[in-house]
């Protein structure tokens, strides 16, 4: 009997106990700290846990019944004892350490807590040490709310990347979304929304579609991209905002935005063109710098040469003339004289020099000139 | 005895554990439930609109909960060749977000999920092929494509409202319109002639540019050279007039002598050396060479 009556009282005791742990000690002084702490514990809780007394006190009652009634009973097996006392064993490491412990939950520094009682959110938890009923009364999801996420589309999927502009061209896209809970609507992202990674990414590429469906393809792809992130988040926000979803849409990063493949090349020939033509521009260009100063030098020379002329013509001209005065008035004072000296000065230095041949007219038969003696002459005179 | 009130206590004991469990349950937030008494529904608990997720008591074993998502959900439809107005065709793939709403009526109508996709699928359909039929392929792809998500979004709630679906429809969006990849391919070559013309222009006028650019500077190299060409022929001219003055005002003087000197310069100069010289015998030169008086 010792055995029924620990197995009794023990039965009586430690469900007892239990029930007063339960209810005096660990969780509901606990929730009664934390409902304080939160200030927003719903009235109806005492009602509650009440009803969960009845219940257990209806189970445990039983119970205990059981066990006075083993006890008068007697005689049960000790094999039985010795495993009921095992289980009781560890119903009370259950209910004295293991169940408590769950009340106490650790909150990281990116996340949020959102308590659920019976799967009623109940309230949020800032990042640290808290506490809760346990459960399966209060559970507790910790979604992160401040690390950013990204999501890319188009990187890797052909199919997702090409996208049709307004001018029925297409274009190759990649971008990039950067987004995070929305803090003020964390029960939304929590509860309203189902796939919140999969609703971002399918919204993403909707927008962006609709955004390049409504531009032209060569803006899109250089001076317009900031206005497609732009405007691509716009809608992305509005949209995800419709859906409640609460999340925030941080950023959206093009980060490719050029035509598609097949025909880059032919883009690239217009880049190239650019360039073709600007080198001819600039060669031409350096044309006009060889060819004007040229000219310019060309034509300098031209004046200088023309004035050099003109002015050694004059100089010229005026020694001639000089010369000429000079000697006019020597002339004048004494004409027959001058001139008849001057022209026999002339002649005698004419004459001196040349092999002069005197021949009389009146002679009648032609002279025999032997030219090639007065060559030889006229060559050994100049030696 | 005491064994057997033992066992009979301890069988009522978890009777009433399976009881007690058999008429509870929670029903979370993300949720709403409906309960069934032999099959009849007989209550709805935290549909929209109603906020008391939570636990709650139903009658034990004759009732069942059915639990339904009350989350927005999104309904994906595969991608779909659609003809508009304009006989194009293209390549619709569209989605669909909604929420259960009556859990009473969608379970009614279409039981589950499974179900409501099948009926959406055939709404999506209807009203995307409707509305797109109805306008130039042009504005699918571009201008209007918000007006026309809204209006298939209109057509599909008005159908889902006629079904009584018990959902609602949150949002209708065109994911991708796009042309068929056989006139993806003419698009691509549409593009690349486009460039290639573009590039010819480019490269044509940067020809022509520069072609100008040194025909304007040979030009005016040429302009500047014959100015400067007639400035030289008037400095000459200048230079020739400015002698012929100095000359004629030198020479003016006596022209009778100007004569005389001149010749007898130019013979100087122009009589070499050695040259040949006939002369006859009376000439000026020889007047006294043989008679002293000179007379001949």
């Amino acid at each position: 009997m010792p055995e029924n009556d620990n197995q009794g009282g023990g039965g009586g005791g430690p469900w007892g106990s239990g029930g007063n742990g339960n209810r005096n000690q660990n969780p509901w002084g606990q929730n009664g700290g934390g409902g304080g702490r939160g200030g927003q514990e719903p009235p109806d809780l005492d009602e509650l846990v009440g009803k969960l007394q009845d219940g257990l006190r209806g189970m445990f009652g039983g119970g205990g019944s059981n066990g006075s009634s083993g006890k008068s009973a007697g005689g049960s097996g000790k094999g039985g004892g010795i495993f009921g006392a095992i289980l009781i064993a560890v119903a009370i490491g259950f209910g004295v350490i293991i169940w408590p412990g769950q009340a106490v939950y650790q909150v990281q520094p990116a996340e949020v807590g959102v308590v659920m009682r019976f799967g009623e959110y109940v309230r949020t938890a800032p990042p640290g040490l808290n506490l809760k009923l346990p459960w399966p009364i209060e559970t507790v999801e910790m979604p992160n709310v401040t690390s950013t996420r990204t999501i890319s589309i188009g990187e890797s999927n052909l199919g997702q990347s090409q996208m049709l502009t307004r001018d029925e061209n297409i274009v190759d896209i990649a971008f990039e979304v950067q987004w995070r809970v929305d803090t003020a609507h964390i029960d939304d992202f929590v509860f309203n929304i189902r796939d919140p990674e999969e609703a971002v990414s399918r919204v993403a590429e909707s927008a962006m579609r609709e955004v390049v469906g409504t531009s032209e393809l060569v803006p899109i792809i250089t001076t317009a991209r900031a206005e497609v992130s732009q405007r691509t988040r716009q809608v992305m926000q509005e949209t995800l905002d419709e859906y409640e979803a609460g999340i925030q849409i941080l950023q959206v990063n093009l980060e490719r935005s050029q035509a598609p493949q097949s025909v880059i090349d032919a883009f690239r020939d217009v880049d190239s063109a650019a360039q073709d033509a600007e080198r001819a521009r600039l060669n031409a260009t350096a044309h006009v710098n060889r060819v004007i100063p040229d000219a310019r030098g060309n034509a300098a020379q031209l004046r200088q040469e023309a004035q050099g002329y003109r002015d050694s013509v004059i100089a010229e001209a005026q020694g001639d003339a000089d010369r000429f005065v000079a000697i006019y008035q020597e002339y004048a004072l004494a004409p027959d004289v001058t001139r008849r000296r001057m022209y026999l000065e002339t002649m005698e230095r004419v004459l001196g020099d040349s092999e002069l041949i005197i021949l009389d007219e009146q002679g009648g038969a032609i002279p025999y000139l032997p030219l090639d003696q007065l060559g030889r002459n006229r060559t050994q005179g100049g030696e | 005895m005491g064994r057997l009130i033992s066992t009979l206590l301890i069988v009522i004991g978890v009777g009433a554990a399976i009881v007690a469990s058999q008429s509870m349950f929670v029903v979370n937030e993300r949720q709403s439930a409906l309960i069934l008494q032999f099959g009849n529904p007989v209550g709805v608990v935290n549909e929209m609109g109603a906020d008391n997720a939570g636990l709650h008591f139903k009658a034990p074993f004759i009732s069942q909960v059915i639990y339904f998502d009350k989350r927005n959900i999104e309904f994906d439809m595969q991608p779909e060749e659609i003809q508009a107005a304009d006989q194009e065709r293209l390549v619709v793939d569209a989605f669909l977000r909604y929420r259960i709403s009556n859990p009473l009526r969608f379970f009614q109508t279409v039981r589950d999920e499974q179900g409501v996709r099948g009926r959406l699928r055939s709404i999506m359909n209807d009203s995307l092929r409707g509305v797109i039929a109805s306008i130039p392929s042009q504005d699918v792809i571009s201008g209007q494509r918000s007006e026309l998500m809204n209006r298939v979004q209109e057509a599909v709630e008005s159908q889902v409202r006629t079904q009584d679906l018990g959902i609602d429809v949150i949002d209708v969006r065109i994911l991708r319109a796009d042309l068929p990849p056989t006139i993806a391919e003419r698009v691509f070559q549409r593009m690349r002639s486009e460039r290639e013309q573009e590039a010819a222009g480019i490269r044509a006028q940067g020809d022509q540019v520069a072609q100008e650019i040194r025909a304007e500077a040979d030009r005016d190299a040429r302009i500047i050279v014959a100015e400067a060409r007639a400035d030289a022929q008037r400095l000459r001219g200048e230079g020739d007039a400015r002698r012929n003055a100095i000359y004629a005002e030198a020479y003016n003087r006596d022209q009778e002598f100007f004569s005389f000197y001149r010749s007898m310069l130019a013979y100087e100069n122009a009589i070499q050396s050695g040259t040949p010289i006939v002369i006859p015998p009376n000439s000026e030169f020889f007047e006294y060479f043989g008679r002293e008086n000179g007379d001949n």
